[in-house]
C-alpha cells in the first residue's frame, strides 16, 4: 500500500519539471486564485477547487499550470478588465468557465490575455459573455485547443473577437468553438501559424479573419451562418483546404472573402447555400483546385483586379451564377471544372466537353451593373437575352472560357 | 289565350333598324307563317323571343311574364335553327341527354317521340353530330324541338335541308301540333312549304309588320287558294295603297 | 350548372389538342425528374415551362374552344338557363380541363420527386397561371366577332406578359439605375401574373439568397408569408377580373 503510494507521488512529480501544488478552495487555506499566484514559482501547479470566483486582472509572471478539474468558475464581475493575464512562457491554463468581462471601448478587455510570451496552452476552457475571448499579444508557440468561446452579442461595432490574435508566430489554434462574437478567429500580423479543426458559427461579421498575415495554414475547420464565413485581406501564401463554407447567407454575405492577397492555395474545401461562396478582390497567383460549390448564389464573383490565378478540377453543381465578373478581359485560368450547367456532348469519350464553356451568363453581368434588377432572375426575358448572348457574344469577356469542361462531376471525398 | 305578346319592339344592328317598333301577338292553336324578304328581321325577331338577342327596347312576354325576368319561360319553347348548330365532337345520344339534363323537370305530357322514331334518330345514336349530313342535323334538330311536348314550336327555315319525305313528315306534325292547341310560328323562303300548315300569315318588311291576317281573311280578301298568290295579291294591292 | 361545367369539361378532355397539351407537359414533367438527377435544376426548368408554354397554349387554346364552340353556346343558351350559368360553366370547364392536365403532367412529379416548398408555390403559380389565361381569353373572345382576330390579341397578351413587361421594366431600372426605384418596381411586378408568379416560386428557391443581395425590398415583401400570401391573392385578382369582364360581356351581347 505504501509502496503503491510512493510511486504515484513519483509519477506525478515526473510530469512537470518539479514544483510543488497549490490548491485554492473556497474553505481556504488559499481562498483566491490571485493570492496562490503571489505564492507560485516557477514550475508550480496551481489546483483550483469547484466554486465560482469574483476575480479579474489575474497576473501570471512566472512558468505555472494553473487548472481546475471541477469546472471552477472565474467570474470578471462585468467589468471591462482581463481576467487571466500571461506575461510569462510556459504557462499552461485549462478547464476553467470564465466569464463576465465587460465591453469598453477603451480597453480590449478579455478572458485571457497572452502578453508577449511563448508556449502558452490554452485548453478545454468555457468562455462566456466575455468582450474578448483569449487575446494575444506578441505570442510564439501558443497552442489554443478545444475552447468553447461564446458571445450573445447582436450589434457589430460594440462585439469583441473570439480568438483575436495581434502579432504571433507559429499559433496553434485546434478544435475551438467560437460563437456570437465579432469574428470567431481574428489574425493580424501572424505568420506560420495553424488553424484547424474550428468550428465557426453564427459571428457577426467573419467565421474567420486574416490581416496582414502570411504563410498560414487552415484547414479542416467548419465556418456556418456567419456574416462571411472567412475573410483573407492583405496577406500571402495562404493555405486553404478541407474547409466546409456553409450557408453564409444574406444580404453581403460570402463563404470566401480575398482581398489583395496573393500565392495562396484553397484546395478540397466546400462551398454550400452561401449567397457568394467566393469573392476575389486583388487576388493574384493562388490556386483553387478540388473544391466543391454547390447550391451557391453565385459560385465566384472575381474581379476584373485579379490575375494569374487557376481554377482547375473544381465542381460546380447548381449554383445560379457560376461566375460573375466585371469586366471584358480575364486574366486568369479555368479548365477540367464541373460545371452542371454546361450541356455540351463528348464525342471523343475523354470525360471532357468537346465545345469550350462560358461560365459567365450576361444576367450576372447585368445585376452586376444594375443590382436591383436581381428580381428578374430567371424571367422568361432574361432567358431570351442569355440565348441571344450565346448566338452573338457582345458583352461577356469571351476569354473567360473553360476550355475543357469536365462531363460529369468529380468524386471527391 | 295569348303565349306570346311583343310590345313596341325595337332593335339596332349598329345603324341598321332591324326590328322597328314591332307589336304583335301569338295565340295558342295558332300556326303563324312568318314570311318576308331577306333582311326583313324575322330571324331577328325569332332570336328577340328565344332571348338571344336583346331587344334595345319594348317587351317581350311569354304567358305574361316578362321574358327577361328569368330564363324559366323557355321550358316551354321548343326551337329548331336555321342551320343546325351543335356541338362537332358530341354524339346525338350525348347531344339528348345533356338536354334532358339541363331542362331537369319531365315535360307534363312526357317526351313527345313521334319525329325521333319517324326520323330514325335511334340509328344515328352513336354517331358524332360533326359527321352528319346536313338534312340529317336537321332532322334532329326537329326532333329535339319536339321532344320536350313544348306549347311553343319555332321553326327557322325547316325545310331547308330536308329531303321531301322527311318534309311531309314535319308539316304532318306542325299540324298535329296545332290541332292540340300548341302554338307553331315558322319562317320560310319557300310560300308553297307553308301552304298547309299555317293558319296565319305575318309579313315583315324593313323590320316593319305589313301584314299580319288570318288565312281565311287572306282567301275572302284575294279569292285566290294558293298561299304565294294571295301574298302576291296582298302586297300589289299594299303598294298602290302607298302610292 | 354543375353539369354544364361537367359537361364542357369533358368534351374539352377529349378533344385532341388538349390531350396533347397534357401528354408534352406530363412528358416533360415527369421526363426531366427521371432523367435529372439535379432536382435543383428540374424544378428551374419546369418554372420556365411553366412561365412561357402554360400561358400561350392555356390562353390560344381557350380561344380557339370558345370559337368552335359557339354553336354548343347557342344550343345551351336556347334551353331554360341563364346566361351566367352558361359562362359560368365554360370557365370553369375550360379553367379545370388545364388545372387538371396541369396538376397531373407537372404537379404531380413536382410532387412525388421534389416535395419542397417551391414545388407547391410552383404548383399554386401554375394552376393560377392557368386560370388567368383562360379568364383574359375569354375576355377577349366575348368582345371580338372575328377568331384570327382574338387569337392575335391574346398571342400579344402572352408576348406583353413573359417578354415585353420584363424588358421595359429593365431598360427603367437602365436608365433610372441612380434612382431609388426598388419600390416603384416591387409595385409594378403586380401588373404582370407571369412576374409574380415567377418570384413566388424563385423566392422559395436558393436564388433567394440573390435577391436579397440587392432586392432587399423583394426579399422583405416576398420572404415573408404574409407577402406571399398577398402576392396569390392579386394573382387570384387576375385570375378574377378578366373572367367576370367577359361574363358581363356575355350577359349584355347578342348571339
Amino acid at each position: 500500500m505504501r509502496f503503491i503510494f510512493l510511486i504515484a507521488a513519483w509519477l506525478i512529480s515526473l510530469s512537470p519539471v518539479t514544483g510543488k501544488t497549490i490548491t485554492v478552495n473556497k474553505t481556504g487555506p488559499h481562498k483566491t486564485i490571485a493570492k496562490a499566484l503571489q505564492l507560485a514559482e516557477s514550475g508550480d501547479r496551481i489546483v483550483v477547487k469547484k466554486g465560482t470566483y469574483y476575480e479579474n486582472t489575474l497576473m501570471i509572471n512566472s512558468p505555472v499550470t494553473i487548472l481546475t478539474t471541477e469546472g471552477a468558475i472565474i467570474d470578471g464581475g462585468g467589468e471591462a478588465k482581463d481576467i487571466l493575464i500571461v506575461r510569462a512562457d510556459d504557462v499552461h491554463i485549462s478547464g476553467f468557465s470564465l466569464i463576465n468581462v465587460g465591453v469598453s471601448f477603451l480597453e480590449e478587455a478579455a478572458a485571457i490575455r497572452l502578453v508577449h510570451c511563448k508556449n502558452a496552452v490554452i485548453e478545454d476552457n468555457r468562455i462566456d459573455s466575455c468582450f474578448f475571448g483569449i487575446y494575444v499579444e506578441y505570442g510564439k508557440y501558443a497552442k489554443i485547443r478545444n475552447n468553447t468561446i461564446r458571445g450573445s452579442f447582436t450589434d457589430e461595432a460594440s462585439a469583441g473577437n473570439a480568438i483575436h490574435a495581434w502579432k504571433g508566430e507559429k499559433l496553434t489554434i485546434t478544435d475551438n468553438l467560437t460563437t456570437g462574437h465579432r469574428d470567431g478567429i481574428y489574425f493580424e500580423f501572424v505568420n506560420n501559424s495553424r488553424i484547424s479543426n474550428n468550428i465557426s458559427q453564427f459571428n457577426l461579421r467573419y467565421g474567420l479573419h486574416f490581416m496582414f498575415s502570411n504563410d498560414d495554414v487552415y484547414e479542416h475547420n467548419l465556418f456556418k451562418d456567419n456574416g462571411a464565413g472567412v475573410a483573407v485581406m492583405f496577406s500571402r501564401n495562404i493555405t486553404m483546404k478541407s474547409n466546409r463554407f456553409i450557408h453564409n447567407w444574406g444580404g453581403a454575405a460570402y463563404g470566401l472573402l480575398l482581398k489583395e492577397i496573393s500565392d495562396g492555395s484553397i484546395e478540397g474545401n466546400k462551398f454550400i447555400q452561401n449567397t457568394i461562396a467566393i469573392l476575389a478582390e486583388g487576388a493574384n497567383r493562388l490556386k483553387m483546385s478540388e473544391n466543391v460549390f454547390k447550391l451557391n448564389g453565385t459560385a465566384m464573383d472575381i474581379k476584373g483586379n485579379c490575375m494569374d490565378n487557376v481554377i482547375k478540377r473544381n465542381n460546380f453543381i447548381a449554383n445560379t451564377f457560376e461566375v460573375v465578373t466585371n469586366t471584358k478581359s480575364n486574366l486568369n485560368h479555368y479548365s477540367e471544372n464541373y460545371w452542371s450547367n454546361y450541356s455540351g456532348y463528348d464525342r471523343n469519350r475523354d470525360g471532357f466537353g468537346d465545345m469550350p464553356y462560358r461560365p459567365v451568363n450576361l444576367f450576372a453581368k447585368v445585376t452586376n451593373e444594375v443590382p436591383s434588377a436581381t428580381f428578374l432572375l430567371h424571367s422568361p426575358f432574361v432567358r431570351l437575352m442569355e440565348i441571344a448572348e450565346k448566338i452573338f457574344p457582345q458583352f461577356i469577356p469571351e476569354s473567360l472560357i473553360d476550355d475543357l469542361p469536365k462531363m460529369a462531376a468529380y468524386e471527391f471525398n | 289565350m295569348s303565349l306570346i305578346s311583343i310590345k313596341n319592339v325595337s332593335k339596332k344592328f349598329g345603324k341598321q333598324t332591324v326590328l322597328d317598333n314591332i307589336s304583335l301577338d301569338f295565340k295558342d292553336g295558332n300556326s303563324i307563317a312568318l314570311i318576308g324578304p331577306n333582311g326583313s328581321g324575322k330571324t331577328t325577331l325569332i332570336k328577340a323571343i328565344l332571348g338571344l338577342v336583346l331587344p334595345d327596347s319594348g317587351q317581350i312576354l311569354v304567358k305574361n311574364q316578362t321574358i327577361s325576368e328569368s330564363p324559366q319561360y323557355r321550358e316551354i319553347i321548343g326551337y329548331m335553327p336555321q342551320l343546325s348548330l351543335f356541338p362537332q365532337n358530341m354524339k346525338v345520344q350525348e347531344l339528348f341527354a345533356l338536354i334532358e339534363n339541363i331542362r331537369k323537370e319531365k315535360p307534363k305530357n312526357g317526351y313527345d317521340v313521334s319525329l325521333y322514331q319517324d326520323f330514325e334518330i335511334a340509328k344515328m345514336r352513336y354517331k358524332a353530330l360533326g359527321t352528319l349530313s346536313g338534312g340529317m342535323k336537321q332532322q334532329v334538330s326537329a326532333a329535339l324541338a319536339f321532344y320536350f311536348s313544348p306549347e311553343i314550336i319555332i321553326l327557322d327555315e325547316p325545310t331547308a335541308g330536308l329531303d321531301p319525305l322527311s318534309n311531309e313528315i314535319l308539316k304532318r306534325k306542325i299540324n298535329t301540333a296545332q290541332q292540340d292547341e300548341r302554338l307553331v310560328l315558322t319562317t320560310s323562303h319557300i310560300l308553297s312549304d307553308l301552304d298547309e300548315i299555317c293558319s296565319h300569315v305575318i309579313y315583315l318588311m324593313e323590320g316593319k309588320v305589313l301584314f299580319n291576317k288570318s288565312i281565311d281573311e287572306m282567301r275572302s280578301q284575294t279569292k285566290e287558294n294558293r298561299l304565294n298568290k294571295m301574298v302576291a295579291q296582298l302586297l300589289n294591292s299594299k303598294q298602290h295603297e302607298q302610292n | 350548372m354543375n353539369k354544364i361545367s361537367f359537361t364542357i369539361a369533358l368534351d374539352l378532355l377529349k378533344n385532341k389538342a388538349i390531350l396533347i397539351f397534357g401528354f408534352i407537359l406530363a412528358f416533360l414533367g415527369w421526363g426531366m425528374f427521371l432523367l435529372e438527377s439535379q432536382p435543383e435544376k428540374t424544378i428551374l426548368a419546369l418554372l420556365q415551362v411553366t412561365l412561357i408554354i402554360l400561358p400561350l397554349v392555356t390562353g390560344i387554346f381557350a380561344t380557339v374552344y370558345y370559337y368552335n364552340s359557339r354553336e354548343f353556346i347557342h344550343l345551351l343558351l336556347i334551353q331554360p338557363i341563364r346566361r351566367s350559368s352558361v359562362i359560368r360553366g365554360i370557365f370553369i370547364g375550360l379553367a379545370g380541363g388545364f388545372v387538371f392536365s396541369f396538376l397531373v403532367g407537372i404537379g404531380l412529379p413536382l410532387l412525388l420527386f421534389y416535395p419542397t416548398l417551391a414545388s407547391l408555390y410552383l404548383i399554386i403559380a401554375g394552376l393560377l397561371l392557368c386560370i388567368i389565361f383562360t379568364g383574359i381569353a375569354l375576355w377577349v373572345s366575348t368582345h371580338q366577332q372575328d377568331k384570327a382576330r382574338s387569337m392575335g390579341i391574346i398571342l400579344l397578351f402572352w408576348v406583353f406578359f413573359t417578354f415585353v413587361y420584363e424588358g421595359i421594366q429593365l431598360l427603367i431600372m437602365y436608365q433610372l439605375a441612380e434612382y431609388p426605384i426598388e419600390q416603384p418596381m416591387l409595385w409594378s411586378v403586380f401588373f404582370n401574373p407571369v412576374s409574380i408568379a415567377r418570384i413566388l416560386v424563385v423566392m422559395q428557391t436558393e436564388a433567394a439568397a440573390l435577391l436579397g443581395l440587392s432586392g432587399a425590398i423583394f426579399q422583405d415583401f416576398f420572404g415573408s408569408l404574409k407577402g406571399s400570401l398577398i402576392a396569390i391573392g392579386v394573382m387570384v385578382v387576375w385570375a378574377v377580373v378578366p373572367y367576370f369582364l367577359s361574363r358581363f360581356k356575355f350577359i349584355k351581347r347578342d348571339f
